[in-house]
């Protein structure tokens, strides 16, 4: 019996080796000249937050700059940062806040470009109950993330007082009662919340205190490597958000809904619409914002209010966490 | 196997089975409240029936990640058990370790998993390995250790050497607690799937599991979609539960003792 059991157990073997590897490798592009393989790590399960990377794809845009992008899709604990530290990816996108903490405590990563000029994250409420601006929390209990840097943000530098119940990913306490009020995505919950009949809205919770980045960013030893591909995948990146929000976000939908049945173009399309609404990702002109752009400036202001606000425990440079050489230049 | 199946056991479970949907549908009705926080069995099916593709496709992916943990529980197990039950000083050496392994919860070592063996797949397998892992082991060993003496007493007699003992007599005599290990293990690894789908999966390949369908349907507040899928793992675990026992029949039947006596 144990042989038997021992052809399974390869059997079983072979399956882990597979599944593991099971990405699909987009299509080599016609010319048949070898394309340049980049493994970029998402932090979700494939979602239109991640719509302009699917679209360079889907577009080719990778592949004319002579790369054969894998897009791994991430999930729970995706642990982006740690995937391409290790070399489990190449670059990869999170909150720029998360990136100044890990470089600061010796992970090898830098950033590379923005992906979102500012984070997506919300405080989600009842359109008959308001909350204007976050002085608006005053004594109200919040359904958030324990341990999110912007709740401390809201604590010490905006003086105001709340109460916390853990985060669980579950509406149905929102949608019963009226008078809860629970973080979100802007470009997510409030649709679904919206589909049961709730009239809700959704505060930014990016303001001129604390405006975190989203970002692209590459592991240390490929960013030196590599400087020419990480210059390629972020000019095809954002040519691939640009496109996905101003043009027509199809080829890439068409992938995200290969990928999960469960993404509705309904959804996919509020998704869009929410990251142009707020000026995500391509951001305010009259800021001085563009797609792709971070500035020494503000990554120095988010430094001091992280370590201000005691989440950074040591300094660290604004050249240490952040290149700029990747960012396109005015348009 | 029982010898007879008589009306009750069929009729009584039928009956209480109804009652309690009986019940469920008036708390509904009484309560007025809604179909996502309380579906009723019928919108449940027809959640079932509507997400089927999406239900099944799930526990395939899901019935892969708990096979797979499950046999490395099954092969490393059983090779672990044969360590420790011929060997008075490994056994000393390694059960208390293997006991913190046991007692540290898996959700601690979630991101460490994650780190190591990556995440999709090779996290869900590890995960699942994790949990269906020491039952086996805690089984095996005891069955090696509990040979009846006056069988290894007539192979001493006979000369037997020392692995003529363990491959003929301790091993096939251990074969009820393994497979004993075994069927715990059985309960374990789909839950371990699903636990392992909820922290590492990653959705790759276009299919998650029932651990990411939770996430799916709990974000877009689809709760009879919930129950389906629950009512799915449910289902999964009972496949899993009842290709071991049929293992268990195959393996024993013909000779060991639990199949034979009519005294319980």
């Amino acid at each position: 019996m144990s042989a038997y059991l021992l052809r399974l157990f390869f059997a079983g073997l072979a399956l882990i080796a597979t599944s593991g590897c099971g990405q699909k490798t987009p299509a080599a592009a016609a010319s048949g000249a070898a394309l340049v393989k980049v493994r970029f790590q998402t932090d979700w399960f494939p979602q239109p937050e991640h719509g302009g990377y699917y679209q360079a794809l889907a577009k080719g845009y990778y592949a004319a700059e002579g790369l054969d992008v894998a897009i791994l899709p991430g999930g729970p604990n995706a642990q982006v940062m740690s995937s391409v530290a290790v070399g489990r990816a190449d670059l990869g996108m999170t909150n720029g806040d998360d990136v100044i903490v890990a470089v600061a405590r010796g992970v090898p990563i830098k950033m590379v470009a923005a992906e979102m000029q500012r984070d997506a994250q919300g405080i989600l409420f009842h359109a008959e109950h308001p909350i204007r601006s976050l002085q608006d929390l005053q004594g109200k209990t919040i359904m958030a993330g324990a341990g999110s840097t912007w709740i401390e943000v809201v604590r010490q530098k905006l003086g105001v007082k709340f109460n916390l119940i853990p985060l669980v990913g579950d509406l149905a306490r929102f949608v019963n009662n009226p008078e809860f009020v629970q973080q979100c995505f802007v470009t997510n919950e409030p649709y679904f919340v919206g589909q049961r009949g709730v009239s809700v809205g959704a505060l930014l919770i990016a303001n001129e205190t604390y405006e975190p980045y989203r970002v692209m960013f590459a592991g240390q030893t490929f960013l030196t490597q590599h400087p020419d591909v990480v210059a390629k995948f972020v000019r095809a990146s954002l040519r691939g958000w640009v496109d996905y929000l101003t043009g027509d976000p199809a080829p890439a939908n068409k992938l995200l809904a290969a990928k999960r049945s469960d993404l509705t173009p309904e959804f996919m399309a509020y998704s869009i619409k929410a990251m142009n609404d707020y000026q995500l990702v391509l951001g305010n002109a009259a800021k001085g914002e563009r797609v792709g752009l971070l500035t020494a400036a503000r990554l120095t202001k988010q430094i001091a209010l992280l370590q201000e606000i005691g989440v950074l425990d040591k300094p660290v440079a604004v050249n240490e966490v952040a290149t700029f050489e990747f960012i396109p230049a005015q348009p | 196997m029982k010898k007879s199946f008589s009306v009750s056991t069929w009729l009584l479970p039928a009956v209480s089975g109804l009652i309690f949907i009986g019940l469920w549908y008036s708390v509904r009705v009484v309560s007025g409240l809604q179909s996502w926080i309380l579906p009723t069995p019928g919108e449940i099916m027809a959640a079932a029936v509507h997400e089927h593709t999406r239900l099944l496709a799930a526990a395939g992916h899901t019935a892969l990640g708990a096979l797979g943990g499950f046999l490395l529980a099954a092969i490393l197990g059983f090779f672990t058990s044969l360590l420790l039950g011929l060997s008075k000083s490994l056994r000393a050496s390694l059960y208390p370790w293997l006991l913190m392994l046991q007692m540290t919860p898996v959700i601690v070592l979630t991101p460490i998993i994650m780190l190591w063996a990556g995440p999709g797949m090779p996290g869900i397998i590890t995960i699942t390995w994790l949990i269906s892992y020491f039952p086996i082991v805690a089984n095996l060993t005891q069955g090696l250790l509990s040979t009846d003496m006056n069988h290894v007493a007539l192979f001493r007699m006979c000369n037997a050497n020392r692995w003529q003992e363990v491959l003929l007599l301790r091993v096939p005599a251990a074969l009820p607690y393994y497979l004993a290990g075994l069927r715990i293990a059985a309960t374990l690894a789909p839950i371990g799937a699903i636990f392992g789908e909820y922290m590492v999966g990653n959705a790759s390949g276009g299919t998650g599991g029932l651990g990411f369908l939770v996430y799916s349907y709990n974000t877009q507040i689809k709760i009879p979609a919930l129950f389906a899928t629950a009512l799915t793992s449910c289902l999964l675990g009972f496949v899993f539960v009842a290709a071991v026992a049929w293992l268990n029949w195959a393996l024993l039947h013909k000779w060991h003792d639990s199949f034979e006596r009519a005294d319980h």
